[in-house]
């Protein structure tokens, strides 16, 4: 069985929402799996007809980046704002990601993001099957790496 | 009329989105508060005269719901006007809040126009009452 709805649903949702959000703009919404590097990885519980975790994973870089350009660049003054952009900007695209694949009169329940620094390789994010998750490249050259794992 | 407004949000990028938002306004609030759940916001609440607020849905400790639900049955905090700020979008998760009388919902992610819009609408139904 393909994900075909779900593939659909992050490819219309993540790069929208990482630009409107965030102000990060894709060049690439099926880049390649990039070479494995430090991630910052966000990961979000949910269920509704279906239950799993959706993942965000990119560079402390470009958390950072994130986090200065939601927030300001006076107003970073702390690393770990990069984290919690990452988790915020998750916090967003889950919602909509599980409105357009499932429909806006669907309930569901998402719980509360975390963040881990991880190897991208060692991430499930990086193991998803391609249509569980889209590979973005951004103009400044980042990716970021979105998908949903999901149980039974 | 003194301007007090409460931003209600776990998130500390989210509350300093919509503090700059706010401080960027024309009328700008003479106060602002931040409270990361819902517990945060009843202290908050009690100490000080807040007119306004902006209130996610899903926090910690207590959520944008059980908030709403506890102030309105205290006959003071009840002509607070709120607007719920949230990524959620579907309708039986927003329609408890309409019922229970919140202004307006705002969806995340939002341009900074539409939080002034709301804003804006909110000191002027607290300028009516005043008024009345």
């Amino acid at each position: 069985m393909t994900n075909a709805a779900l593939s659909n649903a992050l490819i219309s949702q993540v790069p929208r929402i990482l630009e409107e959000a965030a102000y990060v703009l894709i060049e690439d919404t099926n880049a390649p799996l990039p070479e494995s590097y430090l991630a910052v990885v966000a990961e979000l519980d949910f269920s509704g007809p279906r239950t799993g975790v959706m993942w965000l994973a990119t560079s402390a870089e470009e958390t950072q980046r994130l986090a200065e350009e939601m927030l300001g660049q006076d107003h970073v003054d702390d690393s770990i704002m990069g984290e919690k952009a990452l988790a915020e900007v998750l916090n967003i695209i889950t919602p909509w990601v599980l409105d357009a694949w499932w429909g806006t009169n669907t309930e569901y329940r998402v719980g509360t993001p975390l963040t881990l620094f991880l190897n991208l390789r060692d991430t499930t994010v990086w193991s998803l099957p391609d249509d569980q998750r889209v590979i973005l490249s951004t103009v400044t050259g980042a990716t970021v790496l979105c998908g949903a794992s999901l149980q039974g | 009329m003194t301007l007090a407004v409460l931003i209600v949000d776990d998130s500390p990028i989210m509350r300093n989105i919509l503090k700059t938002t706010l401080e960027l306004c024309d009328r700008r609030p003479d106060h602002i508060y931040e409270a990361a759940d819902g517990i945060e916001a009843l202290e908050y609440l009690e100490k000080e005269d807040i007119s306004i607020a902006f209130v996610d849905i899903h926090m910690p400790r207590m959520s944008g719901l059980e908030l709403i639900e506890r102030l309105n049955q205290d006959p003071h905090q009840r002509s607070i006007a709120i607007a719920v700020v949230s990524s959620d979008g579907h309708n039986k998760a927003l329609a408890p809040f309409i019922e229970h009388g919140v202004r307006a919902t705002i969806r995340k992610p939002f341009h900074p126009e539409q939080i002034r819009d709301v804003y804006r609408s909110l000191v002027n139904i607290q300028n009516h009452k005043d008024r009345a």
